[in-house]
């Protein structure tokens, strides 16, 4: 018998149980990261998905300090008032019209102990303000916050090409009250900047007859608008640039990356594309890189004094080529 | 009688082995030469194969058979060989005389609901109590199946129901068989030569003036249209054709195979001619749908020729292919191991009663098995060759590899026992494993591409081996077990002497030999692909589903032989846990397949966990069967009256 | 009493048994993923000593069923107990002595594995340089002291400790942080949904959004997202609360007496003392198709203080070792433009091979001997 076998028992049980979560903190210290190169270069109009937010411009109003914008923000302020009060503002970009004016006014309401009202006691509420050279309206409620104390909410929503737009005022009653000019002078100072990339957001739907069999839907927030064909199993949509929106080269060689096709120089381009009407029309096939299933694609582009419109349908191949005569009928009827 | 009982096992080799030469022979050419278009290279599932390959595929998938039987055979009639469309020979019908083929019944629908919606009730043929349909009579159903079908494959797969599941079967078998049509000629094209002169024609003024209406300059809108008319076609066809057919025009891109659309297309790029495959491809469709014989011909050997000018590896693939293709190996051994299999337990049955003629039944089930193992290892082998692969690569070839160790297993211990058990369990394993084999088969391609994380052949060689080795061995300690079972409750053969020992004895003494090579194989296999997995993504061990159906293997094969050397069992014991080892390793093998979840899933198998249930309550009531109280079996009521 | 113990604990049968136990464990525990996901089935059936079972919600944990460590244990214990036992040198025993060493060799190296291995992810996109990895499934709050030019100073406070709530003191930290809330697993909303509720933050990012907290993950591709509140607190008082969240990409910067701070909860750092450089990332498919033929990444790697500096292709089933880790080709964007490697320390990772060979040559010496003897025994006969 070996007398040193239960040590041997006893030092492998203790391995065995140091094994546990461990919670120490560490401390370091690292050179400054490196800024990464530009990400996925593939962040155009119809990436819902993937949204580069519209860029806003303001004058920043005296006092307020501008903070990080976040994943939900495009842009955040704060406010500090005599006494250690603060305030927060917010601007949010919302798909959709993110629950109506009712509902979000009256979850404010609640925030500040307030009952709820009802539609027409609404209207009764609106302040109108203007906002970035259109009108719009401001709910303004005050009343105890969560932990009792007093507590103003200033809120505009304003609906955008399919985006509903939320600017926010919280904080300490007194400072939001006192600041409440400043805020609408800071909504009337904002203009969403018309960059290249960024779709033109006063551009307003053109009128046109969509085919029986498509249905319309809401798209991403960057689309104009989007229609499912054959229960999603292919979509046109639509959106539209200011300018050329980059030209027909690079929007093409967005479509075939979508399919995962590599990049036609604009000679190659030239041969493949067809013209109809106003319309550049081009067809190309491949794999969509979001499912992985095979798909084709006719893209068309339009375009217009100072705008360009984008329209792609995408999906099935079998459905595409049945849909292709309805979607260049709908694309050249399209009235701008 | 004697004589007669000496010669009966050579008479059963020579019987089938003229059978197994007479398939393997060469076979002549019809007048039209079919056989040589089914040779033709073409580039599909990321490998080169034959036209009969992919006639073969698609029609096990659309059809569940390799070939379309022409006329109706009641099945008692097993001598009469009904008039059959060969693969290739259909796939040439549905490539230039659609008209011909949209007739041909071939969507299999089965259930009644399904039949009944497409108001299909009093439509299509019945064969063998199954109904089948053709293209013409789905025709106008298209709209409806492609609804249905989208509606259903909005479900995940688990939750479907089985008239969804058939549904989809249909939808995906029409869209397989119109993306056929359009893979050599654009759909509903009658001259395919003329087609692509016109185009020809068109082009330089259809180019001219698409230039010039890009530029904005005034251009020819009727040389246009009717060039854009042309294309059009080609377009469609390039987004649809199924296979590349079209070998790359420049050699040094040998992946760049394209389909005959694209091919025609890329013409408006380079501005260059037609590729030589599209004109031959050309002049094989309009001789075939005329009928003309010696233009098919020479036209198949005119591209033939050409292609061996820069693709005779592909040719080469090509034509051993197609030969793999018609001499079904697989399908003759199933027949072989099947009559063995009845030999050998004829043979174990007339041991007392008749011992001369059991002995020649005996011999003639391992002449015959043997028959059968050369058989197994030519198409394992040619397989291998094929594929460029070691033996086991998917779910199928790990059916056709199991049967074959196990077959490999039974013959070496049918030499040293020579009591037919051997062949018996050779010819159980190699029957049923060549069955599933068939059933797997039915998806599609079984010699598909791997995958990147399994491309790699020295641990598909060694691992894979090791571990299939291990299931072959497991189980043929199960079945061998089984035999120890029935054989000892319901005759008295177990008592019956067999060299030294009784036969019981001797069946022991296969099991345990048999449980210390599966231990073997499945531990170090085990550990092979602990190796592997920490190799290619770091963790020797992850606890994944495949992983521990492995384990499981082990750990119970460990189990049997520590109970036996702690005399926890004995004989009866030992051959009940042998009978549970067939349950794991079933579960390892297809039944963590059908828990959907981890990194080795291949996808749920409604169908095979119906008969995998099936299985496992079999082998639970053998199990149950063999503790009944040894008073009860006959085999030892003999010997305690003795 | 004891020779009692010893011989149970030396028998065959309870080999058997911890076999047969093993048995159900592995079943059990495979089924169970189904259900609960791989990772959480791996630490609630293999990676602890028991299975437990909490009836009907109550916060009594009873346990139910031995599970892999324990049963691991037993088996070590039983297979050493067992040879002291049995074991008489001798030809015949070699074989033996070797299949059981090779076997106690692999599960003493898992367990050492399971205590002293790290994985961790490396994500590059095409022309990045890093020299981090950063865990999938383990997180930290990283408190960040930006304030000088040219290196940052980190404290980095593990999950699990923030899932113990309560204030948390570190002397390089001018401030105290107090956990208020910490959920392993949430849903951030920026308007309410049921069960959402709104996150009550006095500075930061928070205001405005709304959560709930979610149950672990179980599907095995997606991993927890941890948030929770946190309050800074300092001697002359508080700083705010904060909102930490994985989904918060970007760190929230404050400043106290004049330093800059960041705060990010993200996935566990590893620091490295040289860099990797993505120089180009390949994914090729079979002709024809999309099915993945290999994937590959070329990669420069950079050491200052040896002054190395070279290039390596990691790609599938070929990962590269380099200074105590493993890197392994594991994933890409979609855009094949950037790559993953999972990054994997483990001291024991030769423990398996060693084994291997050990085991596969006992059963062959063992098994071959019975043969031999089988053969010999049947020639006499």
């Amino acid at each position: 018998m070996n007398h040193d076998f239960p040590v041997k028992v006893c030092v492998l049980f203790a391995l065995g149980l140091t094994g546990c979560e461990q919670n120490d903190i560490k401390v370091y210290t690292v050179p400054k990261e490196q800024s990464a190169p530009p990400a996925m270069p593939d962040g155009h109009a119809d990436h819902a998905a993937e949204p580069a937010p519209p860029k806003l411009k303001w004058n920043l109003p005296a006092g307020w300090k501008e903070g990080a914008p976040s994943e939900f923000r495009v842009a955040s302020f704060r406010v500090k008032g005599p006494a250690g009060k603060e305030a927060d503002v917010s601007i949010v970009p919302l798909p959709g019209a993110a629950g109506g004016e009712l509902s979000n006014v009256n979850r404010w309401r609640g925030q500040v102990s307030q009952p709820p009202v009802s539609e027409t006691e609404l209207k009764a509420l609106a302040q109108p303000v203007e906002l970035a050279g259109q009108s719009a309206e401001l709910y303004e409620q005050a009343g105890a916050g969560p932990n009792g104390e007093p507590l103003r909410i200033l809120a505009v929503i304003q609906h955008r090409t399919g985006t509903a737009w939320f600017y926010k005022m919280t904080g300490d009653d007194q400072l939001v009250a006192q600041q409440k000019p400043v805020f609408v002078e800071f909504l009337k100072s904002l203009q969403f900047a018309t960059t290249e990339t960024a779709p033109a957001a006063n551009a307003d739907k053109p009128q046109w007859t969509p085919p029986g069999d498509w249905t319309e839907v809401t798209g991403g927030q960057f689309l104009v608008a989007k229609f499912t064909i054959a229960g999603g199993q292919a979509a046109v949509n639509i959106s539209s640039s200011a300018g050329d929106g980059g030209g027909l080269a690079a929007n093409v060689n967005r479509w075939r990356k979508q399919l995962g096709l590599g990049e036609q120089t604009s000679d190659e381009l030239a041969k493949a594309a067809l013209t109809r009407g106003s319309a550049t029309f081009v067809e190309m096939s491949g794999t969509d890189a979001r499912s992985g299933q095979p798909a084709a694609l006719v893209g068309a582009m339009v375009l217009q004094p100072g705008q360009a419109w984008f329209y792609k349908l995408m999906g099935d191949a079998k459905i595409v080529a049945a849909q292709k005569d309805a979607f260049s009928k709908f694309v050249q009827e399209a009235k701008y | 009688m004697k004589a007669l009982l000496k010669a009966l096992p050579w008479l059963f080799l020579a019987l089938f082995a003229t059978e197994i030469i007479v398939v393997m022979l060469p076979k002549k050419d019809s007048a039209m030469h079919t056989a040589d278009f089914g040779r033709l290279p073409v580039l599909l599932n990321g490998r080169i194969q034959p036209f009969d390959s992919v006639a073969r595929n698609s029609l096990l998938q659309i059809r569940s058979t390799g070939d379309v039987p022409l006329e109706e055979v009641p099945s008692w009639k097993f001598w009469h060989h009904p008039a059959k469309l060969k693969s290739t020979d259909w796939l040439l019908e549905v490539f230039f005389k659609p008209d011909i083929a949209d007739s041909r019944p071939i969507f299999l629908i089965h259930h009644p609901d399904l039949i009944s919606e497409l108001k299909l009730g009093d439509k299509g043929v019945e064969k063998s109590g199954l109904r089948y349909y053709t293209f013409a009579e789905l025709e106008n159903r298209l709209a409806e199946i492609s609804a249905q079908a989208r509606t259903a494959s909005a479900i995940e797969d688990a939750n479907r129901t089985t008239y969804q599941k058939q549904l989809l079967k249909l939808a995906n078998g029409l869209l397989l068989y119109q993306r056929l049509k359009s893979s050599i000629q654009p759909e509903d094209t009658h001259n395919f030569a003329e087609l692509l002169a016109k185009f020809q024609a068109a082009l330089p003024a259809g180019l001219a003036a698409l230039r010039a209406q890009q530029a904005g300059q005034q251009f020819d809108e009727a040389a246009l249209k009717r060039f854009s008319g042309l294309a059009q076609q080609f377009d469609e066809q390039a987004n649809f054709a199924y296979p590349l057919t079209v070998p790359p025009t420049d050699p040094a891109n040998k992946d760049a195979w394209l389909n005959v659309g694209a091919s025609v297309l890329s013409t408006l790029r380079g501005g260059g001619s037609l590729a030589p495959a599209v004109s031959f491809f050309a002049r094989m469709a309009t001789a075939y749908g005329h009928d003309e014989a010696a233009e098919f011909n020479s036209a198949v050997s005119g591209y033939k020729n050409w292609l061996l000018t820069g693709f005779a590896r592909e040719v080469a693939k090509g034509r051993s292919e197609f030969y793999f293709n018609q001499i079904k190996v697989f399908l003759h051994a199933t027949i072989i191991y099947l009559v063995a299999f009845m030999l050998a337990a004829g043979a174990l049955l007339l041991f007392g009663p008749a011992p001369q003629l059991s002995e020649s039944l005996r011999r003639s089930a391992f002449f015959l098995i043997g028959l059968a193992f050369v058989v197994h290892t030519f198409g394992l082998i040619y397989r291998m060759v094929l594929e460029g692969r070691p033996p086991v690569t998917n779910l199928y070839s790990s059916a056709i590899f199991i049967g074959w160790g196990a077959c490999g297993l039974g013959l070496v211990l049918e030499r040293v026992y020579k009591i037919g058990l051997g062949s018996a369990v050779a010819g159980l394993a190699g029957f049923v494993t060549l069955l599933i084999a068939h059933n797997l088969a039915l998806g599609g391609d079984t010699m598909e591409m791997l995958r990147a994380v399994l491309d790699t052949n020295f641990w598909l060689a060694t691992h894979v081996v090791c571990v299939t080795l291990g299931y072959a061995a497991t189980f043929v300690a199960g079945t061998l077990a089984l035999a120890y079972i029935v054989l000892g409750v319901f005759t008295p053969v177990l008592a019956t002497k067999a060299g030294t020992a009784n036969l019981g004895k001797a069946l022991a003494n296969m099991v345990y030999a048999i449980v210390c090579f599966a231990t073997l194989f499945s531990f170090v296999g085990t550990v092979l692909g602990g190796i592997w997995a920490d190799q290619s993504w770091g963790r020797f061990w992850g606890w994944d589903p495949k992983e521990n159906g492995a384990l499981l293997i082990v750990i119970w094969n460990a189990l049997i032989l520590h109970a036996r050397w702690g005399g926890l069992v004995r004989d009866r014991g030992l051959m009940n846990l042998a009978i549970f080892g067939n349950i794991v390793t079933a579960f390892s093998w297809f039944g963590v397949n059908m828990l959907g979840i981890g990194l080795h899933s291949y996808g749920f198998m409604d169908a095979a966990f119906k008969w995998l249930m099936l299985f496992n309550g079999t082998q639970v009531c053998l199990i149950l069967l063999g503790l009944l109280p040894v008073r009860r079996w006959r085999s030892f009521q003999l010997v305690q009256k003795v | 009493m004891l020779t009692k113990l010893y011989k149970i604990v030396t028998s065959l049968r309870l080999t058997v048994v911890l076999l047969a136990l093993g048995l159900v464990l592995v079943f059990w525990g495979t089924l169970a993923q189904v259900n609960l996901g791989l990772y959480r089935a791996q630490n609630d059936f293999f990676r602890s000593f028991f299975i437990y079972w909490a009836p009907g919600g109550s916060s009594w944990r009873i346990p139910i069923f031995p599970a892999g460590y324990a049963i691991g244990w037993l088996l070590l214990i039983n297979l050493f107990a067992a040879h002291f036992r049995y074991y008489q040198p001798g030809k015949k025993k070699y074989g033996i002595a070797m299949i059981h060493l090779g076997v106690v060799l692999l599960l003493f190296g898992q367990l050492l594995t399971d205590v002293l291995s790290t994985e961790s992810m490396l994500h590059m996109r095409h022309g990045e340089t890093k020299n981090y990895s950063e865990a999938s499934s383990q997180y930290e709050l990283a408190v960040i002291d930006t304030t000088e030019a040219t290196t940052d100073k980190v404290v980095a406070i593990p999950a699990g400790r923030l899932a113990k709530l309560g204030e948390i003191n570190q002397a390089d930290m001018p401030f105290s942080i107090r956990v208020q809330t910490y959920y392993k697993n949430s849903a951030l909303v920026e308007k309410t949904g049921p069960g959402y509720s709104e996150i009550a933050v006095t500075a930061g990012f928070g205001a405005g959004i709304w959560w709930r907290e979610l149950p672990h993950e179980t599907v095995m591709d997606r991993r927890d997202m941890p948030s929770g509140i946190v309050e800074l607190v300092t001697p002359q008082g508080s700083l705010g609360t904060f909102l930490i969240s994985a989904y918060l990409t970007r760190p929230q910067e404050f400043t106290h007496n004049g330093r800059r701070y960041q705060l990010a909860l993200r996935g566990e750092r590893f620091y490295k003392p040289f860099t990797l450089h993505l120089l180009e990332f390949k994914h090729d498919k079979y002709p024809g198709t999309d099915i993945p033929k290999n994937f590959s990444s070329r990669v420069r790697i950079e050491r200052p203080a040896t002054g190395e500096k070279r290039e390596v292709l990691i790609y599938m089933n070929n990962p590269l070792r380099y200074d105590g880790d493993t890197y392994y080709q594991a994933s890409f964007d979609p855009d094949n433009q950037g790559t993953v490697l999972q990054v994997v320390h483990n001291p024991s990772w030769l423990t398996p091979y060693f084994s291997c060979v050990l085991v596969g040559l006992g059963l062959l010496v063992q098994f071959g001997t019975h043969l031999v003897g089988f053969a010999k025994k049947r020639k006499v006969a």
